[in-house]
């Protein structure tokens, strides 16, 4: 250890390293991930669409997965089918409406409840974020269907 | 002094060199001074087309939007106006093309204020995104995700 010397060069290299270190932290900081995120509950009402009816009815109140790799969970508290419709123009009122599809095809109207991480930008279930317009997986035991979801609330704190 | 500077040093220092380097190209200011002088305050209103009110319920949760894929601070919305949304109809008769309303669908108007730049060629907002009438943009907020809006109008408002 008396032998111990740094030339010009050593401190270089310690410099560059912490200079490296600061600017990974700086970038790694950048991210969506927020340091102060809480977490909170959060109620999702997620839509599939155009399905048959034996998937929506095989949908039970469930844990689901949110994702296709089976990560992100949730849980299923309503299911609700609806008729598909389809946007038909109709000459007499010359306009395009809804009507009720007759190929057997229905909507699932999923509603489940999360816990995820609150930040400034986002609501997150681990890495999948949760935004109106975003699918998620429908995902449970002998059943999986894409959804988007349509709506979404904050139903308390963390610990569902 | 009796030092001699071995290949190992050489490579050390040029290492550093190119390190320096490239950190100075990745936080160099962008742009220059004559850009920073630029700043503008931007109102730019973009165009969603046919969407259902569920999309109109979640923009009006919050204002703060952000640039897809960078996750970039765009703004804040002052502004959400929306109108039934209009598809083109083919007469087939006479072959007129018609718009008519489509039920439960909705255009909607949204204006972000950006504190933004205005170069010589163009207008930027404060996530470099450039804003140009029919430009596309695709951003988010915490509570909605659009996938693609055009840009219909803007005005500088300072």
């Amino acid at each position: 250890m008396k032998n111990l010397k740094f030339s010009i060069i050593d401190i270089a290299v310690i410099l560059a390293f912490a200079v490296i270190v600061a600017v990974g932290i700086i970038l790694l900081g950048q991210g969506s991930v927020a340091i102060a995120a809480k977490t909170v509950q959060i109620e999702v009402i997620a839509e599939i669409a155009s399905v048959d009816k034996p998937l929506i009815e095989s949908i039970g109140l469930d844990q689901i997965y949110l994702t296709v790799d089976n990560v992100d969970t949730a849980t299923i508290t309503n299911v609700e089918l609806e008729t598909y419709q389809e946007t038909i123009y109709n000459k007499y009122s010359n306009s395009y409406e809804l009507v009720d599809n007759v190929n057997n095809k229905y909507n699932g109207i999923i509603t489940f409840v999360t816990e995820v991480t609150e930040s400034d930008m986002d609501f997150m279930r681990g890495s999948t974020k949760i935004k109106v317009g975003l699918p998620v997986y429908i995902k449970g035991k002998g059943y999986s269907a894409r959804a988007y979801i349509i709506e979404m609330r904050v139903i308390g704190g963390g610990e569902i | 002094m009796g030092k001699k500077i071995n290949i190992v040093d050489v490579i050390v220092i040029i290492m550093l060199i190119v390190i320096a380097f490239g950190l100075f190209i990745k936080f160099k200011p962008s742009g220059t001074n004559e850009m920073a002088a630029n700043h503008k305050t931007i109102d730019y209103t973009v165009k969603i087309d046919g969407v259902r009110n569920y999309t109109i319920n979640a923009l009006e949760q919050t204002t703060a939007v952000y640039r897809a894929k960078t996750n970039d601070y765009m703004g804040e919305i002052v502004n959400i106006s929306y109108e039934p949304y209009r598809a083109v109809k083919v007469i087939e008769e006479t072959a007129e093309q018609q718009l008519v309303p489509v039920q439960d669908k909705y255009t909607v108007y949204i204006t972000i204020q950006t504190e933004g730049r205005e170069a010589d060629m163009m207008y930027l907002d404060s996530s470099g995104t450039e804003i140009y009438i029919g430009g596309n943009v695709d951003w988010f907020t915490k509570w909605v995700n659009i996938y693609s809006s055009q840009i219909v109008g803007y005005e500088i408002i300072s």
